[in-house]
């Protein structure tokens, strides 16, 4: 029998063995620490009840991180219709206004980063991208783990954040613009 | 003619939604003679390819831990709902 088959896990196991990383997992979305903290509890609790559907194919964490993003897509969602805020207006995000000439040309043209593998082996490039994950801004952070880890599509982002789908493609040029700078500092050292 | 901004804002769309025919003709031709925009390109790649990477294996916020008494609580909700269960 597969030893990670919730038939021989207990609840309090997958709290203890799986706690923290469901906790990082949720706040990484959502950016609220109670926010997170109910969505560990809502992951749990919804897996107690629906084990038998396990059928221990994916590991027991694949398993638990993926009723927790369910649990967070309902969240944001429901932060949408409770907060009924005018989540239309983006603001002024003044990244790409530094980014660019008036003209539109670069005003630091893009260096260039080489051989992806050859950065996938540097310890120094994944602790900077891990830090500058952190560092995105709260509704960047929501649309950008949504659209590009989680493989939710714009559109459906959208409904989840409450925003138009262009404006989750606005969002998620900026966090790609601010993820590209925040590495060119961190990770090559480059002075913006 | 494009610029580079908004080559730049095709190149990240391009991630979300295929571009349209006159779309994919303009940046083409911007790419052709901006060798800015082409690393950029190349930025974005990686950058694409290291986030999925970083899903699958990767932790952020490694030092986050949840709090005791939260852990607590949800011990007493799984304990209840286990009750629950056994009971019914």
């Amino acid at each position: 029998m597969n030893p990670d088959s919730p038939s021989t896990s207990t609840p309090e196991q997958w709290l203890s063995e799986h706690g923290d990383a469901l906790y990082r997992h949720a706040y990484f979305r959502l950016r609220d620490r109670m926010a997170a903290e109910d969505m560990v509890q809502e992951t749990l609790l919804a897996a107690m009840k629906g084990r038998e559907r396990f059928a221990g194919r994916s590991s027991e964490r694949t398993w638990l991180i993926g009723i927790l993003n369910n649990k967070v897509v309902d969240y944001l969602r429901k932060q949408v219709r409770e907060q009924s805020l005018d989540q239309g207006d983006l603001g002024d995000d003044e990244l790409e206004g530094l980014l660019f000439e008036a003209d539109g040309h670069w005003r630091k043209p893009p260096s260039a980063w080489g051989d992806p593998d050859a950065a996938f082996e540097q310890k120094v490039f994944w602790e900077a991208l891990s830090r500058c994950l952190e560092e995105l801004p709260a509704r960047q952070a929501q649309a950008f783990s949504l659209c590009e880890m989680d493989g939710v599509g714009g559109a459906e982002a959208g409904k989840v954040l409450g925003v138009s789908t262009t404006n989750i493609w606005v969002i998620l040029h900026r966090a790609r613009l601010r993820l590209k700078e925040c590495l060119e500092m961190n990770w090559l050292g480059q002075r913006a | 003619m494009m610029m580079c901004r908004e080559a730049a804002r095709l190149i990240t769309v391009s991630y979300q939604r295929p571009l349209r025919w006159r779309e994919q003709v303009s940046l083409r031709m911007h790419l052709a003679i901006c060798d800015a925009c082409r690393n950029f390109k190349k930025q974005m790649s990686l950058l694409t390819e290291a986030v999925q990477r970083f899903a699958l294996q990767g932790e952020a916020f490694k030092d986050l831990q949840l709090a005791d008494d939260a852990r607590q609580r949800i011990r007493t909700l799984l304990a209840a709902q286990r009750g629950d269960k056994e009971g019914a």
